[in-house]
């Protein structure tokens, strides 16, 4: 099993994949949307997590992308973000389209529960 | 006229200035802090790192708070209405506030007049007002104290009251804080520091038609808020 993490700071990055890793899947980094479609080519994940705060281009154009590739159309995605969104967005239409598994807002939310959460989709 | 024109351009090219400083100082700042308390979620548990993350928490919930004061401020939000229980708030506030407390050696109680009407009211100004004061009051407790917050149906509206047995509000002036607060690290009178808690909770409550003011119950100090049972909210 593989997860991709999609995280431009290092340290998030580094403490998400050491949780992960304990828990015997196979993980990925990618800091920007290219590094992360370069990763996709390579093999597809089984799950994504994702900052919305990304370099070069946003994550909402990464994922809308993604989703018109056949092999990641419903690849769980799960974001992890320091954005906060409110309902109207949660519950918007175009954000029903791109098909997130989860979103957790990174002030409120550890960094276990994340993978709590991404491990048992996974494992299931 | 020109000159007129050029100025309020002028104007309000700073102002959106302004605005934005305050959302990317805020989205900058949320940035290290949440990097410090994700390194402490993920070390040996102690005294120390639970201090860590609920410091890093309490300034990631003003940080929020504030840029929330600053869109309705600005006009970028909507703010839909709806049927809310101030009491189911409150709770909901109180479970992500009393760690912060007990560190603080505060302990909390809280009174909900049963059978209290709902206030139409948006649920988010209404948690972060009661968050921001709920952060505010704690900030000013001595160790060890004990909090207590009252919710009752008043001829008025609803009538929130928090108070503490360790706080002095004797040289506190709200009167700032209920017109404008200018450029200050000390904005208000009796409050060390910026007080942004105090200042962000008294906005917000005044969005929601209610007047922060200070309070005795007792003896014991504290502010008190009435909510009016409304349909339309008193903007900004």
């Amino acid at each position: 099993m593989t997860i991709i993490i999609l995280e431009p700071d290092r340290i998030i990055a580094r403490l998400l994949k050491q949780k992960i890793v304990d828990k015997n899947v196979v993980c990925n980094i990618a800091s920007t949307p290219d590094e992360a479609m370069l990763l996709i080519d390579k093999q597809i994940p089984d799950a994504i997590i994702t900052e919305l705060s990304l370099s070069n281009h946003s994550a909402l154009e990464f994922l809308y992308e993604m989703r018109t590739y056949v092999d990641v159309q419903y690849t769980p995605v799960y974001i992890y973000s320091s954005v906060l969104l409110d309902s109207s967005v949660l519950e918007s239409s175009d954000w029903g389209l791109l098909k997130i598994a989860e979103y957790f807002y990174k002030p409120h939310t550890d960094i276990d529960t994340v993978v709590e959460c991404v491990a048992s989709l996974v494992e299931a | 006229m020109q000159s007129q024109h050029s100025s309020i351009i002028e104007r309000t090219g700073h102002l959106n200035e302004h605005l934005d400083i305050v959302f990317m100082m805020g989205e900058e700042l949320k940035k290290p802090l949440t990097v410090i308390k994700a390194l402490a979620e993920s070390g040996q548990e102690s005294q120390q790192s639970r201090m860590i993350i609920l410091e890093s928490k309490r300034a990631l919930r003003s940080i929020d708070n504030i840029i929330f004061y600053k869109r309705i401020d600005a006009d970028q939000m909507s703010l839909p209405l709806s049927p809310i229980h101030i009491g189911s708030t409150l709770t909901q506030v109180a479970r992500d506030l009393q760690p912060l407390g007990y560190e603080y050696g505060c302990e909390t109680e809280v009174f909900i007049q049963s059978g209290i009407t709902t206030v139409s009211a948006h649920s988010q100004v209404l948690r972060s007002s009661i968050e921001s004061l709920w952060q505010s009051v704690i900030a000013m407790t001595k160790k060890p104290s004990a909090m207590t917050w009252y919710v009752n149906r008043t001829k008025a509206g609803i009538k929130i009251t928090i108070i503490n047995n360790s706080i002095d509000l004797s040289k506190v002036g709200l009167r700032k804080t209920n017109n404008a607060v200018g450029l200050s690290s000390q904005p208000l009178k009796g409050v060390a520091g910026p007080a942004t808690d105090l200042v962000v909770a008294t906005k917000l409550l005044a969005i929601l038609g209610g007047k922060l003011r200070k309070t005795k119950i007792r003896g014991i100090e504290g502010f008190t808020v009435t909510l009016p049972i409304s349909e339309q909210l008193a903007l900004v």
